[in-house]
């Protein structure tokens, strides 16, 4: 199991890959003290679990996340309790109140264990993005988002039973989804294209999709020349 | 103190004052009846009946009024709105002078052997009966002020006892106190040193214990000399920079003069906790933090600088700043200042002007 520390404090690192030396079956990969380096090392050493700090100077540890296209299994550490609370909401694998308590962490592990075991049956593990509004944290199967919507400022993503407000540009969210899984429908819908039940057309060679969930989006013409292209009609 | 206002009337006029003027004003009232009765009388044989009839009205005079005394004080009279005071008086004074000049009318003739036709005579009561109206006039007259003069002394005392209260619990409750999530961090990284450095564990464990018993020690509304401040400073930034490591830069300017002036305990704390949490923590690269301290001709300037930028420069102030501003209002009234600004080459100054002349201490 390929571990990555992501502490801006060292003592901190230190001590969790002092307490990580007691599971024979983790390899500390790398370390990093602030969030641009932790993405970097994410994205280069793939790690299968994350112990993040969540209060760091500059990007925080929730920043990080937000930052990245696929977000790994994580596991919280801090210090304050109230990130705790939100950590778990999170829907994290766990999380971890410094100082860290090894029988804590061993069931932290656990649960590491068993989720690396499911990933292993399948070819590739699918990819996670991680969202937040201003209270609540959701880490997401990409494939699960059904419907982007641009509302000014914001974006508002359409997943399971939630669609938070996101403080991100349609734009923004664009670059860290997969181009093969969503489509640009117009300048203010992004939408799954598994998500598409029916295609009907416009006049003028224009195209409305009716999704699963019953919502219609018009498409650009630009772009329904693409999606004729892409689904063959 | 509690003082309630029943007790304090009650109290009032205090013994001794009371009785001091007791005697001395009734002596002077029986003195001057004596010459009063010998001028009449002009008998140097009857000196003896004279001097036992005014000593007799002086101490029917004491009684008397010592009746009012009670009345006054013990009936709760002196509590009374002062429209029924001064009828319950006017009647008081009127009948106690009316007894008093028939008491003196009798001792009298009583002396001096008189049928009782010649004691009553009514010429005789009329300037007895008024000359001891003015004597009660002017007695209850001077009971009231003093008594109010008193009250008014004791209600100023109580209210600036009261005064001293509240600022000494306003001054417990701003005091500088240690942030127990700093405690809470040098544990944790206490806990990785004792097994990666357990000499510097050790040391650490001094410094911390050092630090605490300065926050502890001093009374929060005395002051310290700035050369303890210093001291339990340099502990707290090296417990610090355990956490900071070579993210945190320190240096010092602390005038020689000034290692002596007498400063708020815990207030360059304060200012230095501020541009830990607010500059160097936020900022990946961490930075500096100065310590400074000079002399001016009228004034004592402490000046902490850190690495960083004021997001909003007017108001800027924390839960920290805010209380050290209140102590230094409590301490000083109006003449120390904090203040937070932007200082040149992207720093942060909170500089704190503490006047040296004698301090208005609230005690």
């Amino acid at each position: 199991m390929k571990a990555l520390l992501v502490d801006d404090e060292r003592l901190a690192r230190a001590g969790l890959r002092r307490l990580l030396e007691e599971h024979a079956d983790v390899v500390v990969v790398g370390e990093a003290q602030n969030g641009e380096d932790a993405a970097q090392k994410i994205r280069r050493l793939q790690p299968d679990v994350v112990f993040l700090d969540i209060e760091m100077p500059g990007q925080d540890g929730l920043e990080l996340l937000e930052d990245l296209e696929d977000v790994p299994p994580v596991v919280f550490t801090t210090a304050y309790q109230e990130y705790a609370v939100r950590a778990f909401e999170v829907s994290a694998l766990d999380y971890l109140v410094k100082p860290i308590v090894p029988e804590r962490l061993s069931a932290a592990l656990d649960k590491v264990r068993k989720l690396t075991s499911e990933s292993q049956a399948m070819p590739r593990r699918p990819r996670h993005v991680f969202l937040r509004d201003g209270k609540h944290c959701w880490i997401v199967l990409m494939h699960e988002i059904r419907l982007l919507e641009s509302v000014g400022n914001y974006t508002r993503v359409h997943f399971a039973n939630n669609s938070p407000l996101i403080y991100k540009s349609l734009n923004t969210l664009e670059s860290r989804l997969d181009p093969n899984l969503f489509f640009r429908a117009s300048r203010s819908h992004i939408i799954n294209l598994q998500e598409i039940k029916s295609v009907e057309p416009e006049a003028e060679g224009g195209l409305t999709v009716v999704l699963a969930s019953g919502v219609k989006v018009m498409i650009s013409r630009r772009q329904s020349r693409t999606l004729r292209n892409r689904l063959s009609l | 103190m509690e003082v309630n206002p029943i007790q304090l009337a009650a109290s009032l006029p205090r013994g001794s004052l009371y009785w001091r003027c007791q005697v001395f004003g009734w002596s002077a009232f029986s003195a001057f009846e004596f010459a009063f009765v010998m001028a009449f009388w002009g008998d140097q044989a009857r000196i003896v009946f004279a001097a036992a009839f005014t000593g007799l009205v002086g101490l029917e005079g004491v009684a008397g009024t010592h009746l009012f005394h009670l009345l006054l004080r013990d009936r709760g009279w002196v509590r009374l709105p002062p429209k029924i005071l001064a009828v319950r008086l006017a009647a008081g004074i009127f009948s106690l002078a009316a007894l008093f000049s028939l008491l003196a009318l009798f001792t009298r003739g009583f002396l001096a052997h008189a049928p009782l036709r010649q004691i009553l005579k009514p010429m005789d009561f009329f300037v007895v009966f008024a000359i001891r109206m003015v004597i009660l006039v002017i007695w209850t007259a001077l009971y009231v002020a003093i008594h109010e003069l008193q009250l008014r002394r004791h209600t100023e005392r109580r209210a600036l006892r009261l005064e001293v209260v509240v600022q000494e619990a306003q001054l417990r409750g701003l005091r500088g106190q240690l942030n127990p999530h700093f405690f809470f961090n040098c544990l944790n990284n206490l806990r990785e040193l004792i097994a990666e450095d357990p000499r510097r564990a050790q040391k650490m464990v001094t410094q911390l214990g050092g630090l605490l018993r300065y926050s502890l020690r001093a009374d929060q509304s005395e002051l310290v000399p700035l050369a303890d401040e210093i001291r339990a400073l340099e502990d707290y930034l090296a417990l610090e920079s355990i956490r900071f490591e070579e993210r945190l830069q320190v240096h010092w300017d602390i005038a020689k003069d000034a290692q002596s002036i007498r400063v708020p305990p815990m207030l360059l704390q304060t200012l230095v906790e501020n541009g830990l949490k607010h500059g160097i923590a936020r900022r990946p690269q961490g930075g500096e933090i100065a310590i400074a301290a000079r002399l001016t001709e009228a004034n004592v300037e402490l000046e902490v600088l850190n690495s960083g930028e004021l997001r909003e420069p007017a108001s800027g102030a924390g839960i920290g700043l805010r209380n050290a501003r209140e102590r230094l209002g409590l301490l000083y009234g109006d003449r120390a200042t904090l203040v937070l600004q932007n200082g040149n080459q992207g720093r942060v100054s909170a500089r704190v002007t503490l006047p040296l002349a004698p301090f208005e201490v609230a005690r």
